[in-house]
């Protein structure tokens, strides 16, 4: 296990250096402030807008992540030769594999942790700067009905404290595991352990790809695994309503309808069913977000289960 | 070989021809980008695109498990697209509706789309039954939403002139909790367009009980002058059943109320009162009934037989007016018009009141200014002291004040009509004269308006007597 773990920092620490990631951080951060930006065009319920780009955002740059730095994690030792130091010492190959899905698995933990936090921030943020808050804080009412402004200074004073009060509060939303939120952050915290778990499913395949592959196909693939398993229940779903249509049986769909039927009910078998782990329509409509007992078996088995193919053509694998 | 990999100065022709190269190829691309945004106008085929959605199975599979981030950009999208495209000619009414319809099939729990995917298609569009559609699905799909079935009632009373259609939303509205009464109360407004008055009268009723038992009294007030319109609208259909029995044996309009009364045209029928309702108020509020009993009592109590002219419930009468009569026979057959266009000339004097009251408001303040301008009431007598629609006429005081007779007449009270109340007979003939009164005949004759035995000069729209008599062209 400390073994394990020692791959595992290794890889964690190996992935901060990555630029890639900072890249992918930044523009989440760009994206989390364009979903306050975007909400202010809506004439309507602007908070779904923003909790629905904001939570969305966090998913997808989460898997960006999952694929690009996951590619190079076995692939960089091969071709760096830094693997046969590592094989040569009193280490299975099991725990070489398991240690660096640990050490990303933990890297994206962290940048989800982050990104949660800075969305936490941007809603609060965009709670402290409402018209009515800000006109609140700057301005004094007077004796005779009209308003003066408190100055500049008070006004920058109100800005500041706002900022702080929104990053502390925001961090107090992760810290708490989600135990303490306002209206707005309500539910976030738990979307992101769902996002977790998705990556957990994620990470084992760009680590599977990884172990017998080139980043570039290993990247293909894993981003091609992500589609289809975010696609993968509505694909059943739309298999389902072409059989009904065709009354039952394939014989009387055409040749594309009957691909697909074929296509849609191969992968639904097969790949995996990332819809579990989205509650975004919860999050949107305020409604509580539930992390369901079997969404959190399917992440575990489902990955352990990729790991452990993975560890079966490493180990089998030559690094001649 | 080590200049090879020396990096070319900026100076050297290379990098010269490099960047006239990208200043070629950068230009052009601005002028054709240019090109492109300045004839976006033009081809409405660019807007057009975006109405062209796939069928929400297909496009569930396709947004990858983010359909409802999809919805929401297409949704901020069409609120950018509301001041530019959708409002093209070029952009069809069913495409319009298509969009909302499929993004709604994608995202049915999110009511602003179907609000504002009405006020796309309905109000921008002008597809009425299209915005309809949109709103019915939305209060399908989100049972608490009333201002969705809200929208759905002012729809379809308003712009679809659709009672079917305002029933179904208020039904649905009924059975959301959170619907407010004033959206429940549209039951007894479209009834009342219906032309329902009975039905519209015992919805009333009942909601006057209910205010009455919960103590509020801003809403029992606001009923009693509900409970006004609709007492005058179904006595005045009694006027216009009688006038449709009228036409229908002669084959013309009645020319003034006398007439109608003469034949038995006014058949028997009941009506509810004022009065009756006030007396039957007082007396279930006497015996102590409460709820559904308190409100059978007065619905029954407050109904009585009328076999002829029905009372104003404003304590005044209807009248035909001449003048309105004659601007309807201008428009051709009569027969040929829809009954409430036809029988537009019969009036209430305490409709004609708002209208009197309105004359005088919009012409008190150009006179007003007339006088600061130094013109004195003599110099502008001619163009403001005219006669009314009801034999009286307007005037100005020598305090520059506007006035109207038949305005004050029921100002202090008096009846200006002394009255008209079934079948007569009546003191005064029905149809307004400047011969009723006094002042009113002084006034007209001086104008030039009777003659000295107060036969009419003029027609009811004003014109001389004698170019009626002109062939017509």
């Amino acid at each position: 296990m400390t073994k394990t773990l020692a791959i595992a920092l290794n890889t964690f620490k190996e992935a901060v250096r990555n630029r890639v990631l900072y890249v992918l951080l930044f523009f989440s951060v760009l994206i989390l402030f364009g979903a306050w930006l975007a909400s202010t065009l809506s004439i309507e319920r602007p908070e779904r807008i923003v909790r629905d780009l904001g939570v969305a955002a966090i998913n997808i740059i989460s898997g960006l992540i999952a694929v690009f730095v996951g590619i190079g994690l076995v692939y960089n030792d091969l071709d760096k030769k830094t693997i046969y130091t590592v094989v040569s010492k009193p280490i299975s190959r099991w725990q070489f594999l398991v240690g660096k899905y640990i050490g990303l698995l933990g890297t994206i933990l962290v940048n989800v942790l982050i990104m949660t936090w800075v969305f936490c921030t941007v809603l609060h943020l965009r709670d402290a700067f409402t018209d009515e808050a800000t006109n609140q804080a700057i301005y004094r009412q007077l004796e005779s009905g009209a308003y003066e402004y408190k100055g500049a200074l008070a006004h920058l004073g109100y800005v500041a404290t706002s900022i702080i009060g929104a990053v502390l509060k925001g961090a107090a939303n992760i810290l708490s595991l989600g135990f303490y939120s306002t209206p707005i952050t309500e539910g976030l915290f738990l979307a992101s352990v769902l996002t977790m778990l998705e990556m957990m499913v994620i990470v084992s395949f760009a680590v599977l790809f990884s172990s017998f592959s080139t980043p570039t196909l290993s990247a293909f693939l894993t981003a091609f695994v992500w589609v289809i398993g975010k696609g993968n229940q509505e694909l059943y779903l739309l298999a389902q309503s072409l059989m009904k249509k065709a009354g039952g049986t394939t014989e009387t769909m055409d040749a594309s309808q009957e691909l697909i039927y074929h296509f849609a009910k191969f992968s639904a078998h097969i790949a995996p069913n990332l819809e579990l782990f989205n509650q975004r329509p919860q999050i949107a409509d305020f409604a509580p977000v539930v992390v369901s007992p079997m969404a959190l078996a399917y992440g575990i088995v489902y990955s352990a289960g990729i790991i452990a193919i993975s560890v079966l053509i490493f180990e089998r694998r030559n690094f001649k | 070989m080590s200049s090879s990999v020396r990096p070319p100065s900026f100076a050297s022709a290379r990098t010269l021809s490099q960047l006239a190269a990208l200043a070629l190829c950068g230009g052009a691309a601005v002028v054709m980008q240019g090109d492109y945004f300045d004839t976006f106008e033009s081809r409405p085929e660019l807007f057009e695109q975006r109405l062209r959605l796939l069928d929400a199975p297909v496009m569930r599979v396709m947004t990858l498990g983010f359909k409802d981030v999809y919805v929401d950009y297409m949704f901020l999208k069409a609120i950018q697209g509301l001041g530019s495209g959708w409002i093209r000619p070029e952009a069809s009414r069913e495409g319009m509706y298509n969009y909302f319809d499929k993004l709604s099939d994608l995202e049915r729990d999110f009511p602003p789309l179907y609000a504002f995917g009405n006020l796309v298609v309905a109000d921008q569009g002008k597809y009425i039954p299209g915005g309809q559609k949109l709103l019915r699905k939305g209060v399908e799909w989100n049972r608490g939403e009333w201002q969705l079935a809200q929208l759905g009632i002012y729809n379809a009373i308003w712009l679809a002139n659709n009672p079917d259609d305002a029933r179904w939303f208020v039904e649905m509205a009924k059975r959301m909790p959170e619907a407010p009464e004033f959206v429940l109360r549209f039951e007894e407004y479209i009834e009342r367009r219906l032309g329902k008055y009975d039905a519209a009268f015992d919805v009333t009723v009942d909601y006057f009980v209910r205010y009455s038992e919960a103590g509020n009294e801003g809403e029992r007030e606001l009923l009693f002058n509900r409970l006004n319109d609709i007492f005058d609208q179904w006595n005045l259909q009694v006027v216009e059943d009688a006038m449709d029995r009228f036409f229908e044996e002669k084959g013309f309009l009645p020319q003034n109320m006398e007439e109608l009364l003469a034949g038995d045209y006014f058949q028997r029928t009941e009506v509810a009162t004022m009065a009756g309702f006030i007396s039957a108020v007082e007396m279930a509020f006497g015996r102590n009934l409460t709820g559904d009993e308190a409100k059978t009592f007065i619905q029954a109590q407050s109904r009585q037989q009328v076999d002829g002219l029905p009372p104003d419930p404003k304590g005044t009468w209807y009248f035909l007016s001449s003048g309105a009569r004659i601007e309807i026979e201008a428009k051709g057959d009569p027969s040929s018009l829809w009954p409430e266009d036809r029988y537009a000339y019969v009036a209430s004097i305490s409709s004609y009141r708002e209208v009197l009251e309105t004359q005088i408001v919009s012409n008190a303040y150009r006179i007003k200014n007339s006088i600061v301008d130094g013109k004195v009431p003599d110099d502008i007598r001619e163009t403001y002291e005219v006669a009314d629609g009801v034999g009286g006429h307007f005037y100005i005081t020598p305090d520059g004040e506007y006035r109207n007779s038949t305005l004050d007449r029921l100002v202090s009270g008096g009846d200006p009509r002394l009255g008209a109340r079934g079948r007569g007979p009546f003191p005064l003939p029905l149809e307004p004269s400047l011969n009723d009164f006094q002042n009113d005949f002084d006034w007209a004759q001086k104008k030039g308006l009777i003659d000295a035995q107060g036969n009419l000069a003029v027609d009811p729209l004003g014109r001389p007597l004698g170019e009626l008599d002109e062939p017509a062209e």
